[in-house]
């Protein structure tokens, strides 16, 4: 396999580990699609992407889904790894509204440590703004 | 983002395949994302650091037509 082949492979399916799990319910729980992927998120299998070990995974939905079925963002959440460096988190679904990508953007792009407990995980509201988030209130 | 905030996107190959994933599904010039996404950044800099509630900085752009939101983080308050 090419290196430039290896970047682009998508792990094994698999289920989803009770970190993940916790926290995409809990990302879910402040949206409208709560109830419909509620009783189905846990059964679901994933693949990680190849991100250079920061934690990003995609949901399988029986087919192989590209890129450009991407849909929308319909949650986001932030924590601090346990080295201390900034971790965003972006759940989205395809086109069709079934569960596309849990999107991990660690800012220095170094391999996730571990997820923190779930009280350490914000949910970010940013009311459709640009920028950083406003204030919470 | 590095220190001296540098404007970088990703710092091996599988980040940056993982940075660029969609913008290369459209079939979009990397040089031509990155020569947008640094434009409008750049009169946003420095950004503070640490960002606000680990939080990253979105923004919008678009290249050829298509809208483009990207994330960026802070990784130092050097300028």
């Amino acid at each position: 396999m090419s290196e430039a082949s290896s970047q682009r492979k998508l792990g094994p399916l698999r289920n989803l580990r009770e970190d993940e799990l916790g926290i995409i319910k809990k990302m879910l729980s402040g949206t409208a699609l709560a109830g419909k992927f509620g009783s189905q998120i846990s059964t679901m299998q994933v693949q990680d992407m190849p991100d250079g070990g920061m934690g990003s995974i995609k949901f399988f939905s029986g087919r192989p889904r590209s890129e450009l079925e991407y849909g929308t963002e319909i949650a986001e959440a932030a924590f601090r790894d346990a080295d201390g460096v900034p971790v965003s988190l972006s759940l989205s679904v395809d086109k069709t509204g079934d569960l596309f990508e849990l999107d991990v953007f660690k800012a220095d792009g170094s391999p996730l440590v571990q997820y923190p407990g779930l009280d350490q995980v914000q949910i970010i509201e940013r009311h459709g703004q640009l920028g950083f988030p406003p204030p919470r209130s | 983002m590095s220190g001296g905030q540098e404007v970088v996107f990703g710092q091996n190959a599988s980040q940056t395949y993982h940075a660029f994933r969609y913008t290369d599904a459209l079939g979009l010039d990397r040089d031509e994302v990155i020569d947008a996404i640094g434009a409008d950044l750049r009169p946003h800099l420095p950004l503070p650091f640490p960002a606000p509630d680990n939080a990253p900085f979105i923004r919008q752009v678009v290249v050829n037509g298509i809208s483009l939101r990207y994330h960026a983080y802070p990784l130092s308050g050097d300028w």
